[in-house]
């Protein structure tokens, strides 16, 4: 437990030697929350309720995104493409140290590092923009959705690590990572409730893992969704977990046994 | 003049060359642009179809504020993609060959790694706005000789900002995510800049200058820029250009090697 440990603050220690790096990243998300922010916001000047939201829903929620998207979208798993194409990734093979728990260790730091920013950016942007949000204090619908959150971080994990192992056979699969990163962006619920959609495309896409990223949490903690939408929710998270988790075993016992070293 | 665009063309077919030894790579880097474009346009029609208006545009006025902001983001990105590289560059001490070379150094830096493949998705845009601009009946000659002029302004605050992250990387040896706040920044002009309120609204637009590079030209388009904000814009955008390259020459005189 303790070289984990180790593990963690090390990766605290490396945000902090780029510190002007992390401070811009920040400044990154606090545009890209109040681009969404706003063009809600204008909606709902002339507006009094639009696809079924009113404007004190809709902005807890484009709030409520943008938290869960640090939680969950912060990661480092990606850093096992690097790993791989220039071989560091031999230390694997060589120390006691698990593979898997070595990245979810790292994602975890990132995640409380993103955490620990995202509170004092949001609390001065609520002080500044004073938006009507809805505080959640319901204990009933508080559980789900922390559990949704956790549901989404591991789908997370799962998909930007399965995305890494490729890089055992392939050049480089940036493409592949910002590919993903497009359909989170357009598809996982961070610009607008997905259930603005048709109906037909809304329910192809909940069977999909993009809206559990997003999207699920963040009207989750809205509340007004019934008990059998957050059971079939949570169906569908459990089981794309299973299934991501066996993917991601089997590519990497296959990438391993694919991977061969050079050098001294 | 012509040493520079023969070395322009060597280095832009020298990036394409390196870049199609990953192609796949790069035909999924344009398939998720498209893609992304696809679905914020999408976003907009379903958003606007139900509100009529947004800040006061139509639906097709804000299509065309968007295609007009790709336009130039497109542009800047196909231009001035050496930038992006820039950090390695210092980092390697690489920087001390651009300083021995005959060439200028702020031109190796900014304009050598030309995107061809961002080319291909200028093609079908430029084809969008006509399509939007006609729809619109803007197809004369005032309004888009205003446009030109305004894209070209946009265009030097580009470019001037890309001189400023040079400077930046110089100083700190930390570029990526400065060209990347840059990128966000413009993204802000995504949708007219009007829907922000004040006091934003006016800081991205005047100094920022998001609102000036990305909204500007669609609205002089459509005729709405005063005449007053279209020499605010070229002089802002010349003083901007001016500070930029004064801010390079501080950076060079800073520059230490940095490797081995």
């Amino acid at each position: 437990m303790s070289k984990y440990w180790e593990i963690f603050r090390i990766t605290w220690q490396q945000f902090l030697i780029y510190r002007v790096n992390f401070v811009i990243w920040r400044l990154r998300t606090i545009m890209q929350l109040l681009l969404v922010y706003f063009i809600w916001w204008s909606v709902f000047k002339s507006q009094v309720q639009v696809f079924g939201y009113t404007a004190s829903s809709i902005l807890t929620y484009i709030l409520a995104a943008s938290l869960i998207r640090t939680i969950v979208l912060s990661s480092r798993a990606s850093d096992l493409i690097d790993s791989i194409n220039t071989g560091s990734i031999v230390n694997f093979l060589i120390k006691p140290l698990g593979f898997i728990r070595y990245f979810l260790t790292r994602d975890a730091a990132d995640k409380l590092f993103n955490i620990g920013f995202f509170i004092v950016e949001i609390s001065l942007l609520i002080l500044l923009l004073k938006p009507p949000v809805i505080i959640q204090t319901d204990i009933a619908i508080l559980i789900p959705f922390f559990l949704s959150i956790a549901g989404g971080l591991i789908i997370y994990f799962c998909i930007n690590f399965i995305i890494g192992l490729t890089a055992f056979w392939v050049e480089s699969s940036w493409g592949v990572l910002f590919l993903m990163s497009v359909f989170l962006e357009s598809l996982g619920g961070g610009l607008f409730p997905l259930d603005i959609l048709p109906k037909n495309l809304f329910s192809a896409l909940m069977l999909t893992p993009f809206p559990y990223l997003i999207y699920f949490p963040a009207k989750l903690y809205l509340g007004g969704m019934n008990y059998s939408e957050m059971l079939n929710g949570f169906v569908v998270i459990a089981i794309w977990i299973l299934v991501l988790i066996l993917l991601m075993r089997i590519i990497r016992d296959a990438g391993f046994r694919h991977f061969s070293a050079v050098g001294n | 003049m012509r040493k520079y665009l023969k070395v322009w063309w060597l280095y832009t077919i020298n990036s394409f060359q390196v870049q199609l030894n990953v192609r796949w790579a790069f035909v999924l880097f344009i398939f998720a642009k498209i893609l992304r474009f696809a679905a914020f346009i999408f976003f907009l029609v379903v958003l606007v179809k139900s509100t009529k208006v947004l800040a006061g545009y139509n639906l097709d006025q804000v299509i065309l504020f968007f295609l007009s902001f790709n336009l130039l983001d497109i542009l800047s990105q196909l231009i001035f993609r050496e930038v992006y590289r820039f950090r390695a560059v210092i980092l390697s001490g690489n920087f001390d060959y651009y300083l021995m070379k005959p060439l200028n150094p702020l031109f190796r830096s900014l304009f050598t790694g030309a995107d061809l493949f961002d080319f291909a998705t200028l093609i079908p845009l430029i084809f969008a706005l006509l399509y939007f601009i006609n729809k619109l009946q803007l197809l004369d000659i005032i309004h888009l000789s205003s446009y030109f002029l305004m894209l070209l302004v946009g265009l030097v605050i580009a470019l001037s900002f890309h001189i400023f992250v040079l400077s930046l990387g110089i100083f700190t040896t930390e570029v990526d995510n400065a060209v990347f706040v840059y990128r966000d920044l413009m993204g802000m002009g995504r949708v007219p800049v009007d829907i922000y309120m004040e006091p934003i609204r006016g800081l991205v637009t005047f100094i920022i200058p998001v609102g000036i590079m990305m909204t500007f030209p669609a609205k002089s388009l459509m005729g709405l820029l005063s005449l007053s904000s279209l020499v605010y814009s070229i002089l802002f955008a010349a003083f901007l250009f001016y500070l930029s390259l004064n801010i390079w020459k501080i950076a060079l005189r800073n520059y230490s090697s940095a490797s081995s």
